[in-house]
């Protein structure tokens, strides 16, 4: 009955800090054509899918999903301080 | 078993909270170099409607830093790179990366 309680709690706890932590749940993929607002803190433009870092966007600011997608990465324009092509890991946009 | 349980939650809890934060881990490990200017500017990103923007340093001869010529980009005299300091991304001139795999 005891081990019973503790661990409902000790579950409950665990909800409970979940769903108080930052999720991602709350950021989705990119649509293709639409111009996203980032909502990661930050989030690396790449020159390919996993590929070199070539510059940071920031929370707010913008990037246009053109496509493809290709292992997790989607291919577009980076606007704020970029303003070029490049690679975005997807689910980072509000 | 109680132990087990807890033990299995706070697992649970911990992969939870990483699985929260953006994962920036870079899979691109550039070339060790070294800053080869008395002095570079280190700026947060190059924007190519107006060139490198976010001052975030200074760096001086012999800091460790990194850029592998051909994966990371140039633009216009401009070389991606990453600071072995602060452990950042950054700008800094193509013409200051010398020194490579020197260390």
């Amino acid at each position: 009955m005891v081990s019973t309680r503790v661990a409902a709690g000790l579950l409950a706890g665990v909800v409970a800090a979940t769903l108080a932590a930052p999720t991602p749940a709350l950021a989705a993929n990119g649509t293709i054509g639409q111009r996203e607002t980032v909502c990661a803190s930050d989030l690396f433009v790449r020159t390919q899918p996993n590929g070199a870092w070539m510059g940071t966007l920031y929370q707010g600011q913008t990037f246009l999903v053109e496509g493809p997608r290709s292992g997790g990465y989607v291919y577009g324009f980076a606007y704020g301080y970029i303003n070029r092509r490049g690679w975005v890991q997807d689910g980072w946009f509000c | 078993m109680l132990r087990r349980i807890s033990a299995a939650l706070a697992v649970g809890a911990v992969v939870a909270a990483l699985g929260a934060t953006p994962a920036q881990a870079d899979p691109v490990v550039p070339r060790h170099a070294i800053v080869v200017c008395q002095s570079a500017s280190f700026y947060a990103n190059y924007d190519s409607a107006g060139g490198p923007t976010g001052l975030k340093r200074t760096l001086e001869y012999g800091n460790k830093i990194g850029h592998t010529p051909g994966a990371h980009p140039v633009y216009n005299g401009w070389a991606a790179s990453f600071d072995f300091g602060p452990n950042d991304w950054g700008y800094l001139r193509a013409e200051c990366i010398g020194g490579y795999d020197s260390w």
